[in-house]
């Protein structure tokens, strides 16, 4: 069996097709509230039940509990705030009971049932999540940035943005569907957002060694300058399925998601929405969701401990190496060899070298991902 | 009667120490059995209503999954 949907239930809230022309027919008179990608992205993973048992967003006491207790307030775990922010003027336009139209780059996304509107603490909600309020800090500096107000109130989802990656996402539905159709009863998760060398191969390996499939994730989403794209992440990783990695025992598909960086607090956030798509166990590796220097390496791994009954296994990884006495990948659990035997896997390393066109060493990435990534014109975020 | 024992999240089990003293339970240990057969009972009934998802929408998911290239 799959995982059961955190909470029990799978959340479905997205408007159905025949109520959506009505909507948007009447939907002149609503008032309109815009958001931004994080609250866009929230609001499709609230619809599709990627965070069940979360039905919109937090209303004040939830807000408090989750900040203070790292639960919602029937004590199930749950990390990572999802709310909705305005300011002083969209304050003014909205009241109790509205039903409001949430527009995203001009597009209705959603429907919002406004059930409260309350003031927040931000240095309070930074040092809760964060474990600071440095606002070189990227998560705090969004915090920061954001309105005075937070509304509560549960959401219905428009799907009608488009961004060229609809064949490549699955529903925590249809993830459940397809591992059962592939008789899967134990099903890893890996989160990504970089383009695959051979420590991940080789974490990602180990896992299915004990497990019936694998259920690669990457996360599509705002990225920074220098990163690699999100189209090249994914070429780069189906040329490594296909060329090495058991038919029949991957799927790869995307979740639409902005990363907060909350390093520990994200951690057990990514496990709750694998949870959520089906899966019985979850990778955690060094520094899982950090930035910076903000959270100790295994700091992410630690806070699992705190979460018995979060009901998805993790499972902890240290970091994979090439290793010359070994005579091979390695890691510093299994490897008895001196530093100067291994070759550490750059991610710096790899970024140059491909970025001047050069294949990367043979040790860190393989030749043929290499060359996928390397058959773009450019396979970085400009 | 059969001897198991579990970890609770400490938060949980200060709630249910406060429940007990306020329903009069003799005991947590009375109440979580108490809540257990509850959750039991309806967890079985959700199963049996078949509550996850109708044929027809495993089989129009199973189209999709056929034509993306994730079943055979
Ligand atoms: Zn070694």
């Amino acid at each position: 069996m799959v995982s059961r949907p955190h909470g029990g239930r799978l959340v479905k809230r997205v408007l159905p097709r025949d109520r959506m022309e009505d909507i948007l027919r009447d939907s002149r008179g609503l008032p309109q509230l815009d958001v931004d990608d994080t609250i866009y992205r929230d609001l499709e993973n609230i619809g599709y039940g990627v965070y069940s048992p979360l039905t919109g967003f937090l209303d004040s006491v939830e807000l408090e509990s989750v900040l203070y207790t790292m639960r919602l307030s029937n004590d199930l775990p749950w990390t990572i705030p999802i709310v909705l922010d305005i300011d002083e003027e969209a304050r003014r336009s909205i009241g109790i009971g509205d039903t409001v139209l949430l527009m995203y780059g001009g597009q209705p996304v959603g429907l919002l049932m406004v059930e409260e509107v309350y003031r927040y603490d931000k240095g309070l909600y930074a040092e809760k999540v964060f474990k600071t309020t440095d606002p070189a800090h990227p998560g705090v500096a969004r915090v920061m940035s954001m309105g005075d107000y937070l509304v509560g109130g549960s959401v219905e989802y428009i799907p009608m943005v488009r961004d060229g990656y609809e064949d490549y996402f699955l529903t925590p539905r249809e993830t459940r569907v397809l591992f059962r159709e592939r008789g899967w009863e134990t099903v890893v998760a890996f989160q990504t957002r970089n383009v695959p060398h051979l420590g991940h191969e080789y974490v990602q390996k180990t896992a299915l060694t004990f497990v019936d499939g694998l259920f690669i994730n990457p996360v599509i989403g705002r990225k920074k300058r220098g990163d690699f794209r999100d189209e090249v992440i994914l070429e780069a990783y189906k040329t490594l399925i296909n060329r090495f990695y058991p038919r029949g025992s991957v799927v790869m598909s995307i979740v639409r998601y902005a990363m907060r960086y909350a390093g520990p607090r994200e951690a057990i956030h990514h496990a709750i929405m694998r949870k959520n798509f089906g899966a019985t166990h979850f990778i955690v590796g060094r520094d899982h969701a950090g930035v910076g220097n903000y959270y100790g390496r295994y700091e992410a791994q630690e806070i699992f401990s705190e979460f018995p009954d979060l009901g998805i296994t993790p499972l902890f990884f240290r970091e994979f190496f090439y290793c010359r006495g070994c005579g091979g990948m390695s890691n510093e659990k299994i490897c008895p060899h001196d530093r100067d035997l291994r070759i550490y896997i750059s991610g710096t390393k790899i970024r140059e070298s491909l970025s001047r066109g050069i294949v990367p060493p043979g040790e860190m990435m393989r030749r043929e991902v290499a060359e996928t990534i390397l058959s773009f014109d450019n396979p970085f975020v400009d | 009667m059969r001897k198991v024992s579990i970890e609770i999240p400490e938060t949980l089990y200060r709630r249910l120490e406060a429940l007990a003293g306020r329903i009069g339970a003799d005991s947590v240990y009375e109440l979580v059995v108490d809540l257990l057969r509850e959750g039991v009972s309806r967890l079985e009934e959700d199963l049996d209503a078949g509550h996850e998802l109708s044929e027809e929408e495993v089989s129009r998911i199973r189209e999709r999954l056929r034509s993306l290239g994730y079943l055979d």
